[in-house]
């Protein structure tokens, strides 16, 4: 037994022997194994193109422009808003800041410009 | 030509008694053979078929280190309260609880053999049944293994010796 080679031989024949002698529920066990091992490669075989590798990156592109159409929409919306605030707060500003003179031109204008309504509905009623 | 079917039938049996004594565990080994066997026909099996064998014990040596991995995480979460990282990282080097000797009384030549052969240290076990059973050579099974080839000799050596010493002690 001392010797390595007499020892590697006998070990040998040991594994040997002791996968001759695999149970029955074992060897079943590995031949479903095997089976579902060439399934899987034979599937592995079909690509199609909703299959698999393909499936994922239709799902991952279909994904990111699901995800970037709202936002660019969201994004244009916005910027017309922010784009018409600031015309609107020019104007509240302006009228904040104007003092009396100013508005008694603002109401001489308002005034002028009623005269004009009054007198052109004037004219229409005198012509029909 | 040998078709994928063909080779595996050749090689489920010693793969299956290769991962059974590294996990002693029957339904363990027989998931680490099915994933080996999985990962073989997916990833290589387009490959010549001269490659599959050395293809198939990397695999299936690398399923079996997972697994005491796992199984070290395993035991350090629920079934050991105090151990070291350093422990942990040694502990595919460290012996079974019971050692070869033990192994050995009150049992046959074939299955003293293979009692000693199961209580070897994984990459010990791996060495010795890819170099001594499978023949793979130095070289191979450095490669199988994901080690240098220093390694192998060094696992090779210390398992021959212990499965030797053991048989000796046990008077084989």
């Amino acid at each position: 037994m001392t010797d390595k080679n007499d020892l590697s031989t006998q070990a040998k024949q040991a594994l040997d022997e002791s996968v001759k002698t695999l149970p029955d529920h074992v060897q079943s066990q590995l031949a479903k194994a095997r089976e579902q091992a060439l399934l899987a490669h034979k599937e592995k075989g079909q690509v199609l193109p909703f299959n698999g590798h393909w499936s994922k990156e239709l799902i991952a592109l279909a994904a990111c422009v699901s995800l970037i159409v709202p936002i660019w929409f969201g994004l244009s919306s916005y910027q017309s808003n922010t784009v018409m605030e600031p015309q609107g707060l020019e104007l509240m500003v302006s009228l904040a800041e104007m003092d009396e003179e100013e508005w008694e031109l603002v109401d001489d204008l308002e005034f002028a410009l009623w005269l004009n309504e009054q007198s052109n509905l004037a004219d229409e009623v005198k012509s029909s | 030509m040998i078709t994928l079917d063909m080779f595996l039938q050749t090689i489920e049996n010693r793969a299956f008694r290769m991962a059974s004594l590294a996990v002693h565990n029957e339904a363990d080994a027989l998931d680490i053979v099915q994933d080996s066997m999985i990962k073989l026909a997916t990833r290589y099996g387009d490959k010549p078929s001269e490659q599959w064998r050395p293809l198939f014990y990397t695999i299936l040596n690398n399923c079996i280190l997972d697994w005491h991995r796992k199984d070290t995480r395993w035991r350090r979460w629920f079934v050991r309260d105090h151990i070291d990282d350093d422990e942990d990282a040694s502990l595919l080097e460290v012996e079974d609880d019971f050692g070869p000797i033990e192994h050995l009384q009150n049992a046959q030549l074939t299955d003293e053999l293979l009692a000693v052969i199961e209580a070897l240290p994984v990459k010990q076990q791996q060495c010795f049944l890819l170099r001594c059973w499978e023949g793979f050579s130095v070289q191979q099974t450095a490669e199988v293994m994901c080690v240098n080839e220093g390694s192998v000799k060094t696992h090779y050596h210390r398992a021959m010796q212990k499965i030797q010493s053991a048989l000796q002690e046990g008077d084989v």
